[in-house]
């Protein structure tokens, strides 16, 4: 077990930057998830730290050792690949003694482990039986039995459950879990589906275009993004964002196309600061609510229900905002502004929120939304910063 | 934490290393490569590229058997004498059309009855494996025994072929001893033989088509042979195309069959260039001669390939 | 017709019966001459110039083949073949595998050029690297030896094994070497340990198309082996049938005995050739 720390990055694939310089540290033990969309440069760092591409600058170390110019095999380090690369002309058992009989270890003790491991994998069945005599899900055990049984310092998984089905993937994910609680190996676990990266990971890293957007605890990182990419891609159904500038001196207020919000109390003195500036106004659809009295004095919004979608336990509602339902306090002066007519000009707005399946909204209707503004995000419209 | 840009990496572009760091990096990366490579690279460097430059060499001498190891007569460099020779030869001009005309009649047949027969195979027939077995016969016996089987039954008495002609009442042909007879025959022999090849292709290749492209097909009304057209020949392109110019290079270079039928003859009358550049070599023992002689065969296949590849890239070819 | 050119599902009565008497006579053209061959295989001596079709002569014996296995050099001519076409196979293989190996996952000085010339090498007439061949044999006093065939069906032999290998090397996902460096190997271990057992059945292919191109060589063979004691099969059916004077019995019965085991093996692996071949060639 060890700490892996990154010291500003850089990988070029030809005349491409894929990595733009990446610092992290992985405290020791921990299980970090490396998130972001196809071509942000996870997987890249990944075969970084395993040694399965050259680094272009930068240093990495495993523990205290520097590990860039060691071989894979020097680094002691264990990966599980997406398409788990068992070898197909081995055995279960010989591929999870692969490693050991290249270590050269003893023959009992090779056997004592890959049984240990086998058991605890619950693959003791299965050890005489080539890999394309396995389901998915039992091969998926083997790449991760393959894996323990050498006990490296750090575990490397690229979308290791992205070949499962839906529900295996699930049953997969907790178990993994258990896995890293029973051996607290430092892991670094490589997914661009944020469902997994939220369940496993108690640290998330979350990475767009070759640069680490935020790292943080998965509550921390949806509860305060830290701009407006990390906003967007945590979480499902995504955030809502609208277009708007700050106006009102002493009580700033967010002006959207056709409504106008007022910003939170706790956060007048920081927007005061972007007063005619463009910002992004953030919700998620969860902190909208729907034909509810009047609760907290939350100001009202007229939407129409496109789309109903009934998932059970809550419902998503794709509302839009139509652009002659309210013309809310137009006479104002401001109106003429550039700014004003640039959100107008494209005034319809659609977003999504989560509520409650008893609630009565029927795709047509036109509804009386709420927003939770305690729970409203600021984003800068130039650097996408989050500015609360 | 910052966002979209980042000063220090984005002016990061990748930088040139001197040319010393990039040999020594992509000599670590890559010393396997040579060191898997290098045997392999030795023998063909002696058993193929000596040997390739060697005939280039050779093509500009006079030499022969009589002064190749003689000690008062040396092999000379003669300014291109042979191939002056051959160009201002009509004989030459003969024996390529002849190999242009057997290479096309051939490879013609191969590709259209070969098709025929794929197309037949390419269906639920019960016994459709043991048809598969006897017409892949032609290919898998030995080129030889191909030839010299022939060979027996072209004999104009006792050879099968007359006597199934004169049973249907035809008369008999002398096949071997009558100079368009016998080309006639070679050419028999080398499609008989060359069919099993291309349909195996073809019929892989028709196998890969989904069914449901034709059931489309049928459903907007496409004729039998819009289908073919529209479907069957546009998917069977990348197969085809590799070997049809691979079917063409061993036709033209078809050695065994013509010289084991009839070593060219009678009267030089199914000797195409191969077959006659063989012998020169190795009846006649003209070595310059025959090593110009194969560097210009080699340059016409070599500008035919270049020229069927350009054609068929230039068609558009979706990959 | 409609579905004429497709796969059939429905096809009417009539149109099966056709396209089954279509095939049977194309099988038919395409197995006559083999049984001919075994018909004046069966031949007596005395009767070997027949004007008789039938398929079993009517006074058929073992003769020619008893006459094969036991007055001719067959054994000896066998015993050559051997000797020729294994070496051929297993040093082909040896050079092949690991070239292949390096052409297919590395990035080398002249990769690019080097795989543009072993397709080149297709376009060779035979007499073009053949005749200097020869002469070097010559110089290095290598003609009438094994040694120096094998030589010269290398030429043949190890550019089209590379080939092949390259391309079935080239469907074995990268992953798996990788894992392998990870457990421990290195590169070379990787290839020794992981690849090479995984591909037993494409370098046994290969080793078995390299095979039976050296066994059923005439042209070269002819040329590099002029000692008799030294024939290979082909050289000596081919003396056995003589220009002029067919000896057809036992030519035929030798043609047999020898294209039997061939024939048998090609059938069971023609598939696998083929795939070879337009997978190398569709990528290049």
């Amino acid at each position: 077990m060890a700490e892996v720390k990154l010291v500003h990055l850089i990988k070029d694939f030809g005349k491409v930057q894929i990595l733009k310089g990446i610092d992290l540290t992985i405290p020791d033990g921990e299980f970090v998830v490396l998130l972001g969309p196809s071509g942000c440069g996870k997987t890249t760092t990944l075969r970084l730290i395993a040694g399965l591409e050259e680094v272009t600058e930068g240093e990495i170390f495993i523990g205290d050792r520097k590990v860039n110019n060691l071989p894979p095999k020097q680094r002691d380090i264990a990966m599980v690949f997406q398409s788990y690369a068992l070898y197909p002309h081995m055995t279960v058992y010989d591929n999870m003694a692969f490693g050991l009989k290249l270590r050269r270890v003893q023959r009992e003790e090779i056997d004592q482990k890959v049984k240990a491991t086998a058991e605890m994998m619950e693959l003791t069945p299965y050890l005489k039986r080539k890999p394309r005599e396995l389901s998915g899900g039992q091969r998926q055990r083997v790449a991760v039995g393959r894996a323990i049984v050498r006990n490296p310092q750090v575990f490397l998984m690229d979308e290791p459950l992205s070949n499962l089905d839906a529900k295996l993937r699930v049953q997969m994910r907790v178990e993994l879990s258990k896995l890293h609680q029973k051996l607290k190996v430092t892991t670094i676990y490589v997914t661009h589906d944020q469902m997994e990266a939220m369940t496993l990971g108690n640290l998330i890293v979350i990475m767009n275009q070759g640069i680490i957007q935020q790292m943080g605890t998965p509550g921390k990182v949806y509860d305060y993004p830290a701009n407006k990419f990390v906003a967007g891609f945590i979480g499902s159904p995504p955030m809502n964002f609208f277009p708007a500038f700050i106006d009102g001196e002493e009580e700033p207020f967010f002006q959207m196309a056709s409504f106008r919000l007022p910003v939170p109390a706790q956060h007048r003195e920081v927007m005061r600061g972007y007063a005619g500036k463009e910002v992004a106004f953030g919700i998620r659809p969860e902190d909208i609510t729907v034909d509810q009295t009047d609760s907290e004095g939350r100001i009202p919004v007229k939407a129409k229900v496109e789309v109903l979608e009934m998932l059970g336990a809550e419902i998503f509602l794709y509302l839009s905002s139509p652009e002659e339902a309210f013309v809310a306090d137009s006479a104002s002066e401001k109106a003429t502004s550039d700014r004003y007519l640039k959100l107008r000009a494209n005034p319809a707005h659609s977003f999504i929120a989560r509520v409650d399946p008893k609630s009565p909204a029927k795709e047509g209707d036109i509804v009386e939304v709420r927003f939770n503004l305690e729970k409203s995000h600021a984003f800068d419209g130039e650097s996408e910063e989050a500015i609360y | 934490m910052s966002v979209t840009t980042q000063p220090a990496a984005a002016c990061a572009a990748p930088r040139k290393k001197p040319a010393s760091v990039r040999f020594r990096e992509h000599m670590r990366r890559n010393r396997l490569a040579y060191i898997l490579l290098l045997p392999a690279i030795l023998v063909i460097a002696i058993v193929v590229i000596y040997p390739f430059f060697y005939a280039f060499n050779l093509a500009f001498t006079n030499t022969n058997m009589y002064n190749i190891n003689s000690p008062d007569k040396t092999p000379q460099y003669n300014a291109g004498a042979n191939f002056t020779e051959i160009f201002s030869d009509p004989q030459f001009y003969v024996i390529l059309g002849r190999t242009v005309l057997w290479t096309v009649i051939n490879v013609v047949c191969h590709v259209s009855l070969g098709m025929g027969l794929a197309i037949l195979l390419n269906r639920n027939l019960k016994i459709r494996a043991l048809y598969r077995t006897l017409l892949v016969l032609p290919w898998a016996i030995p080129q030889v025994i191909v030839a010299m089987m022939w060979r027996n039954e072209f004999n104009t008495q006792y050879g099968s072929v007359n006597l199934i002609l004169q049973s249907i009442g035809l008369p008999a042909v002398s096949w071997l001893t009558n100079p368009f007879w016998a080309f006639v025959a070679v050419c028999i022999v080398n499609i008989w033989l060359g069919i099993p090849f291309m349909m195996i292709i073809i019929l892989g290749g028709l196998q890969s088509i989904s069914p449901e492209y034709y059931e489309a097909a049928q459903l907007d009304g496409a004729t039998a042979w819009q289908q073919f057209r529209r479907i069957t020949i546009p998917f069977l392109k990348p197969v085809l195309t590799p070997a049809i110019v691979l079917g063409t290079v061993w036709t033209f270079n078809n050695l065994n069959i013509i010289y084991l039928i009839t070593q060219g003859g009678p009267n030089n009358g199914t000797q195409i260039l191969v077959t006659y550049v063989y012998r020169a070599a190795f009846d006649y023992y003209r070595y310059g001669y025959s090593a110009a002689f194969s560097v210009i065969i080699f340059l016409i296949l070599l500008v035919f390939c270049l020229f069927y590849i350009r054609a068929t890239r230039g068609a558009g070819e979706v990959t | 017709m409609a579905g004429f050119f497709s796969r059939a599902r429905g096809d009417s009565p009539f149109k099966r019966i056709l396209i089954h008497l279509l095939l049977i006579f194309a099988c038919l053209v395409a197995i006559y001459p083999v049984l001919r061959v075994l018909t004046v295989s069966l031949r007596p001596g005395g009767s070997v110039f027949s004007m008789d079709l039938s398929m079993i002569p009517a006074d058929a014996t073992l003769e020619n083949y008893t006459q094969i296995l036991f007055q001719s050099d067959f054994w000896n001519w066998l015993k050559n073949s051997l000797i020729v076409s294994l070496s051929t196979a297993l040093v082909s293989l040896i050079l092949a595998a690991p070239a292949g190996y390096a052409f297919s996952r590395f990035k080398f000085v002249g990769k690019q050029p080097g795989l543009v010339f072993l397709l080149v090498t297709q376009l060779f007439p035979a007499t073009m690297l053949l005749l200097p061949l020869y002469i070097m044999l010559i110089k290095l006093s290598l003609i009438n030896t094994f040694l120096g065939l094998v030589f010269c069906y290398m030429s043949i032999s190890l550019p089209f094994s590379i080939w092949i290998l390259k391309g079935y090397f080239d469907t074995i996902p990268i992953d798996l070497e990788e894992a392998a460096w990870i457990d421990g190997s290195t590169p070379m271990g990787a290839f020794f340990r992981v690849i090479l057992p995984l591909s037993t059945p494409a370098l046994s292919i290969t080793a078995l198309f390299s095979f039976m191109t050296a066994w059923s060589e005439y042209i070269i063979a002819r040329i590099v082996l002029q000692n008799q004691g030294l024939f290979t099969w082909p050289l000596g059916t081919v003396t056995l049938q003589g220009a002029y004077y067919t000896n057809w019995g036992p030519f035929s019965a030798a043609a047999l005995l020898i294209s039997i085991p061939v024939v048998v093996l090609f059938m069971a692996t023609s598939r696998y050739l083929v795939s070879g071949l337009t997978l190398g060639a569709v990528k290049g």
